[in-house]
């Protein structure tokens, strides 16, 4: 009531103090652009925000933790869709090779509710993991045969065994991690960082998005999972594809000079702006901010996809397939390069670990594709100097079940969808190095320690990167949202 | 029990008002428009009355806790009786009743004003009324002040450098009692004292309040006066209370600065011999050192409630956030404009501090004259980011003029070991990234007396396994990265 004067003016569906502050913000990351985007820009950006850029800071978008510089300035998040076995990768369940195609019993299960795919089964036998595990690095740390390279640098992860989740069939469960919710239209993380944050880097954009060309794709992926939702449309992860353009329709068409182009691109400025004064729409602003950012990228991209000048030590340490652009190990190395022209969040996604069926052969050729790649980013990061400001995440959507889905022999099983329990890992940027975070049961179905939510994790990665979870909100259709929608809990046991 | 009835007497008194003054006005539109309104008339007189009684009752109730000026409260009490009793009068002598009516009124609108005094101050409805007399005194207009003069006063007879100069500090009076004044003394003066506190003078202040004493010299932690500004917000033992007019940080720090220096309520006067006030300050006008100190607050881990009843505040646990806690004045908006122009992007480490980070990721070409101009603002730059621009050695010297410097990314520039002799003199440095550089052992040994330095990265330098080791035997505690994790080829002979 007391407070009235702080709800936003809002004109038609436009909401003004939104507007205000995102130009504030755009002025700041922005200005610098010489040439195009300093003409248009100048234009825009009136009154106070103009005249007084140390001001123009001071309202930069206040969700930040305050006297505390973040650890983490990037994110690389390397996303593992379909839901990875935990039960062959991180989670060792040594007690499960004596229960060999016994029933799952139900004071374990109690009753929940199966998936329509296993549902029907008339047992529900146990399935150990057909792989060996081995005790690696200073803390011993129990890593399966499938990820010899990984394990390798074990030390530098923090494995979280208790991740559950809420959604059980891929897409809605996708949509969760990628977004707080499961319903399709809220903004992907990656957008509410580049919103939240922006970007150093003027010349890329703040979220990139790099899809493994190599991998199964049983289960498709959706651009709006790096979509900006409601955030404006500039904060959208850009995704750079293997082809001849990285960009779609970035580059000039044949024969056309770039002269006219930025001639063309002035006159377009200015008739958004005439646009943007009649109406203050901000996706009017999106627009010029995206044909400016489209500007510069015909220069930067090309630069920054080149990997020719890579020496072979490099190709070497990321494996053979990182000289095939597009696979996963290519898009490793591409990401480290993007990180280190400061984009703000990187997201790779690698398709095919939903193995329904013949999990043994399909987790060996998943881990096979990303194994090597994974650890040779964390090497190359740390050597750089990079992990110690950037977050590494990786992770699926859910995990697997104990009990075989169909057939079940020594050598061939299926697994069907867990969202109770699985493995992620962290690593980097304000993480604590070689620890393993949760526990599960002896058949990793039900959570027995430190239980992680999928918005405690999304809360826990904005802390990081030095924003309030609950603090950065956006108005939409009447109220604020937030990534963590009215949940999530900072896992504070990680923090370093 | 009692105590809520007495804290209803702030609610009932409303009602008296609200009904005694509609009696009155039905008086008077009945006699005015010569309406027969008797028995509204009377009942709202009775009405009037008994709550006035009630909140008579109430009212003595809560006088009783003693935190209320008793001059005042005495003077409120028997106006507000005398209200009570009139508006009886008035409702059983109906022959007086315009005369007795009258007196009703105004014995009420006295009351209502005394007890508004209490509640709100005597100041509040006619301010600048009672400050005449305190105002005699030639207090400079302290509240707006910049706090860290006094502390560089000693140049007020710069001019006679060779006598020696007496420096006259009055801190309790010119610096602590503004802010009290301001924040404080609506509940903890002469007029109310809640909680039993009075922090109007220095006997009150020795004496501390019902819960014991306040303050304890030399020991901020261990005093409330301090440690209860602290606490968060919604905590019940925040001062001052929620809603009421908050400390600044800097008043916050200026509070602990009075104290840990031993809180004392008389005025200082030193002697300060010539060669002192030479070296010092002289040196501090020419070398750009902060000649606007503000007073050393602790860090506070951000997000934490510190534990009720005494906070522990934690040392500083970096040279960055010992910086951090130091606000220095603002960077100049000019130089940053300028900068950005040049793209240089310039962000603010923390949300409201005046401490920077500077990335030269957008600079095509970098020239010397950017560092020069970012020099505008070397105080207040703490992170630079110079990797991968043609930075010569020479250019470093302008490195001298960032004096809370604490972490320099240097990778892959053309450097030297001539570079590190302008490096290993920045006092706060706790970051050096020299990947990628020509840097040989003898540069590594400059950086041993760096007194801050806590991560070093050399991999791709010139440097050798020896030299590296002597740097680790002289510097244990300093984590050095030379790019030795690297993957090894796993023992792939083993059938699945």
């Amino acid at each position: 009531m007391a407070h009235h004067h702080d709800e936003p003016f809002r004109v038609g569906g436009g909401d003004f103090s939104d507007l205000n502050r995102k130009l504030d913000r755009r002025d700041f990351l922005l200005r610098t652009a010489s040439g195009l985007g300093a003409v248009a820009l100048s234009g825009l950006l009136t009154g106070r925000a103009l005249a007084n850029p140390a001001e123009a800071m001071a309202h930069q978008i206040s969700a930040r933790l305050g006297q505390i510089a973040p650890k983490a300035k990037r994110v690389v998040y390397l996303f593992m869709a379909g839901g990875p076995s935990q039960f062959e990768t991180f989670d060792y369940k040594p007690k499960l090779l004596s229960m060999l195609g016994k029933n799952l019993p139900d004071s374990v299960r109690k009753g929940q509710r199966l998936t329509g795919m296993s549902a029907n089964q008339a047992a529900l036998p146990i399935a150990p993991s057909a792989y060996q595990f081995k005790p690696y690095g200073k803390n011993q740390t129990w890593v399966s045969e499938l990820l010899p390279y990984t394990a390798q640098v074990v030390d530098e992860l923090c494995l979280i065994k208790s991740v559950y989740t809420e959604q059980i069939n891929h897409d809605p469960a996708i949509t969760f991690f990628q977004t707080g919710h499961q319903l399709p239209g809220r903004p992907s993380i990656g957008s509410w960082v580049s919103y939240g944050l922006g970007s150093e880097n003027q010349n890329l954009p703040a979220f990139i998005v790099l899809v493994s060309k190599d991998a199964s794709k049983d289960q498709p992926l959706y651009a709006r999972l790096w979509g900006n939702g409601f955030l404006p449309s500039e904060h959208q992860g850009v995704q750079f594809r293997s082809g001849k353009d990285p960009v779609l329709f970035l580059n000039n068409p044949e024969g056309y000079d770039g002269t006219d182009r930025q001639q063309m691109l002035e006159y377009l400025t200015q008739l958004n702006q005439l646009q943007n004064e009649s109406w203050g729409d901000p996706e009017v602003n999106a627009r010029i901010a995206q044909y400016e950012m489209a500007y510069r990228m015909q220069t930067s991209v090309p630069d920054v996809m080149d990997t020719t000048r890579e020496p072979d030590e490099v190709f070497d340490l990321y494996g053979p397939s990182s000289r095939d652009k597009g696979s996963y190990a290519a898009n490793c190395l591409l990401a480290r390069k993007l990180l280190e022209k400061d984009v703000r969040f990187v997201q790779l996604y690698h398709q095919g670990w939903d193995h329904h069926g013949g999990l043994p052969k399909g987790m060996k050729h998943q881990c096979g594709q990303i194994d090597r790649a994974t650890a040779a980013l964390i090497v190359d990061l740390k050597r750089r100097g990079l992990l110690e400001d950037t977050l590494v995440v990786w992770g699926g959507e859910f995990g697997r079940t104990v009990y075989s889905q169909g057939q079940l022999s020594a050598t061939n099983y299926g697994r069907d969808h867990h969202p109770r329990c699985f493995t992620m890992w962290m690593a980097g940027a304000g993480v604590k190095a070689g620890i393993t975070y949760g526990q599960t049961d002896d058949f990793s179905y039900n959570i027995v320690k430190d239980p992680v939510h999928v918005h405690d994790f999304q809360a826990t990665l904005m802390h990081l990167l030095g924003v309030d979870h609950e603090q950065l909100t956006y108005k939409y259709q009447g109220r604020r949202f937030r990534l963590t929608d009215v949940h999530g809990k900072v896992v504070n046991g990680i923090l370093s | 029990m009692f105590d809520f009835i007495a804290h209803l007497h702030p609610l009932l008194v409303h009602l008296p008002i609200g009904i005694l003054l509609f009696a009155g006005a039905l008086m008077v539109f009945g006699r005015w428009r010569s309406v027969d309104v008797e028995a509204a008339e009377s009942l709202a007189w009775g009405l009037g009355a008994g709550s006035a009684l009630l909140a008579c009752g109430a009212g003595w109730l809560l006088a009783q806790s003693g935190e209320y000026d008793a001059d005042l409260v005495q003077r409120h009490q028997w106006t507000g009786l005398a209200t009570a009793g009139f508006g009886a009068l008035t409702y059983f002598i109906k022959r007086y009743r315009p005369a007795l009516a009258t007196a009703t009124v105004l014995f009420l609108t006295v009351a209502g004003h005394y007890g508004g005094n209490l509640t709100h101050g005597e100041d509040y409805l006619f301010p600048g009324a009672k400050t005449v007399a305190d105002t005699s005194t030639d207090l400079e207009p302290t509240v707006s002040a910049q706090v860290g003069e006094l502390a560089i006063r000693t140049n007020d007879s710069g001019a006679t450098a060779t006598q020696p100069t007496v420096r006259r500090t009055f801190f309790y009076r010119d610096r602590v009692v503004p802010v009290l004044e301001t924040k404080c003394y609506s509940c903890h003066s002469s007029r109310k004292k809640k909680g039993g506190l009075r922090l109007d003078t220095e006997a009150f202040i020795r004496q501390g309040g019902k819960n014991g004493s306040i303050l304890t010299p030399g020991n901020p932690q261990k005093s409330k006066l301090f440690t209860y500004l602290l606490l968060p917000e919604g905590d019940e033992m925040h001062m001052p209370p929620k809603g009421k007019l908050q400390l600044s940080r800097n008043e916050i720090a200026l509070i602990h600065h009075w104290i840990k220096t031993g809180a004392s309520f008389k005025e200082q006067i030193e002697v300060i011999a010539p060669a002192a006030t030479s070296s010092g300050l002289v040196a501090a006008s020419t070398d750009g050192l902060p000649t606007n100190p503000v007073y050393e607050l602790p860090v506070l881990p951000a997000n934490t409630t510190p534990p009720a009843g005494g906070p522990v505040v934690n040392a500083p646990a970096s040279a960055e956030a010992r910086l951090l806690a130091n606000p220095i004045a603002a960077p100049a908006p000019a130089v940053l404009e300028k900068l950005r122009a040049e793209q240089v992007t310039i962000n603010r480490l923390t949300d409201a501090g005046p401490y920077l980070s500077a990335n030269f990721v957008n600079v095509k070409s970098f020239e010397p004259r950017l560092l020069d101009a970012l020099a505008g603002v070397g105080q207040q730059v703490m992170r630079l980011r110079l990797s991968d621009q043609p930075v010569r050695d020479a250019d470093l010297q302008t490195l001298r003029q960032f004096p809370n410097l604490t972490r320099l990314n240097l990778e892959n520039t053309p450097i030297t070991d001539a570079a590190l002799g302008h490096v290993s003199a920045l006092p706060n440095l706790e970051q050096l990234n020299l990947y990628g550089t020509a840097v040989t052992d003898a540069g590594l040994a400059q950086l041993a007396q760096l007194p801050n330095l806590k991560v070093l990265y050399l991999w791709q330098t010139k440097t050798t396994p020896a030299g590296v080791e002597r740097l680790r035997k002289a510097r244990p505690d300093l984590i050095i990265e030379t790019g030795t994790l690297q993957l090894a080829k796993p023992d792939t002979n083993k059938a699945l």
